[in-house]
C-alpha cells in the first residue's frame, strides 16, 4: 500500500515535471499521512472495544445489584453507617416503626421497604430478620449479619419440578 | 454464608435433606463454615401443614440422626459431632444444624433450654400462627423508636442431640 505513491511520485520525477529532492519530499509527506491515518483509526477502533467491555462489566454489575436484595453499596450513608452501628442506621432512616408484644420492633428502611427486627435466636452470625410487606402483614425473607448483609438461601426441593402440559394456562 | 432452604408440602420433600452433603471439620476455626453449610431451613403452607403429623416429623428428624451417624462412620469421622434443632418462631421455620462439638456452648446469642425430645418443637412449629407471616393485627404502629429491652426474657427451646 505504500509503495503506490512512491511509484505515483517516481513517475511524476521521471516525467520531469519535478526534481528528483522535490519528489520525495512530497512522497514523505503523503506516507506520514497515511500511517497517521491508520494510526488514528486504530486507536478508535481499540477505544470502542474497551468502551463496550468496560458496558458489559457496568452491566453484569447493574444485574448483580438489583438481584441482591440487600442494601444499596453504593449508597454512601448506608457505607458509613456500616461502619458505626447498622441497626441504628436503619431506625434513623425508617419512615414506618411497628411493635410486636410477641416480637418486639420492626423498622421499614425508607429506601428499601423492606422491614428489619432483631433476630431473637441470633444463631450463628444471624443479627436481624429481614420481612417485606405483603396484604396480610410481614413475611420473611431472609436472615441478615450485623452490617446488614443478606445471609443467602439456597432454595431446594421441587425446582425443576415437571408440570404436565395439561396443567399450564396458556395465556393469549 | 448459605444456607440450605426447603418448602415441604408432603412428607416425603424432607428426603432431600437425607441424601445432602455436610461438612464436619473438627476445627474450631471453622465452625462457621459448618454452621453455613448444614443448616437446614423448613417452612410449610397453611394449606399443607395439616397434611403433616408431628409424628411423622419426629420419626423423620430420627431416621436423619441415624443416617448421619451412618454415613459419618463410613466416612471415618472421629470428631464428637452436636446435632440440634429449633423452631425460629419469627420466620415459622423448623432449622436444623450439626456442628463439630467442642464441648462448648451451641451458637446462640440467646438464653437456650436444651430438651431432649423434639416433639415441643415440632408441635410449636406445626401450631405456628406465623406461617403465612406476622400479621397486621399483630402489630401496632408507633410514632417514635421505643428501645428495646435486651433479649434477656427470651429462651428458646433447643432439641439436641450428641452424635459421634
Amino acid at each position: 500500500m505504500l509503495c503506490r505513491p512512491l511509484v505515483a511520485v517516481g513517475a511524476i520525477a521521471t516525467a520531469g515535471c519535478l526534481p528528483v529532492g522535490s519528489a520525495f519530499m512530497v512522497a514523505e509527506f503523503i506516507v506520514t499521512g497515511i500511517m497517521a491515518g491508520i494510526s488514528f483509526y486504530l486507536a478508535h477502533r481499540l477505544s470502542k472495544k474497551n468502551k463496550q467491555q468496560v458496558n458489559l462489566l457496568q452491566q453484569d454489575w447493574n444485574v448483580n445489584n438489583v438481584l441482591s436484595s440487600g442494601p444499596d453499596p453504593e449508597d454512601d450513608d448506608y457505607n458509613q453507617q456500616k461502619k458505626n452501628d447498622f441497626f441504628e442506621f436503619i431506625k434513623l432512616r425508617a419512615d414506618k416503626k411497628a411493635l410486636s408484644k410477641r416480637f418486639g420492633n420492626f423498622y421499614r428502611d425508607s429506601k428499601t421497604k423492606l422491614w428489619w427486627s432483631k433476630d431473637r435466636a441470633n444463631h450463628g452470625g444471624s443479627k436481624f430478620k429481614v420481612f417485606k410487606e405483603t396484604a396480610k402483614g410481614l413475611q420473611w425473607i431472609f436472615d441478615a449479619d450485623a452490617a446488614g448483609n443478606q445471609i443467602i438461601g439456597k432454595h431446594k426441593g421441587a425446582i425443576g419440578l415437571f408440570i404436565a402440559y395439561k396443567d399450564l394456562v396458556i395465556c393469549v | 454464608m448459605c444456607i440450605n432452604m426447603l418448602t415441604i408440602h408432603d412428607i416425603d420433600d424432607l428426603n432431600i435433606i437425607l441424601d445432602s452433603s455436610f461438612l464436619i471439620t473438627g476445627d474450631r476455626a471453622r465452625q462457621n463454615e459448618e454452621i453455613a453449610e448444614n443448616m437446614w431451613v423448613i417452612s410449610i403452607n397453611e394449606e399443607d401443614r395439616e397434611k403433616i403429623l408431628p409424628n411423622q416429623l419426629v420419626d423423620f428428624l430420627f431416621v436423619l440422626i441415624n443416617k448421619r451417624i451412618d454415613q459419618m462412620s463410613k466416612g471415618g469421622t472421629i470428631y464428637p459431632v452436636v446435632f440440634y434443632m429449633w423452631f425460629d418462631e419469627m420466620a415459622a421455620q423448623l432449622r436444623l444444624n450439626m456442628i463439630s462439638d467442642f464441648g462448648k456452648q451451641l451458637p446462640f446469642g440467646c438464653n437456650i433450654e436444651i430438651i431432649d425430645s423434639p416433639e415441643p418443637i415440632i408441635k410449636d412449629f406445626l401450631a405456628s400462627d406465623y406461617h403465612q407471616g406476622i400479621s397486621w393485627d399483630e402489630l401496632s404502629e408507633m410514632d417514635d423508636v421505643v428501645d428495646e429491652d435486651d433479649n434477656l426474657l427470651f429462651v428458646l427451646k433447643v432439641f439436641v442431640a450428641r452424635i459421634a
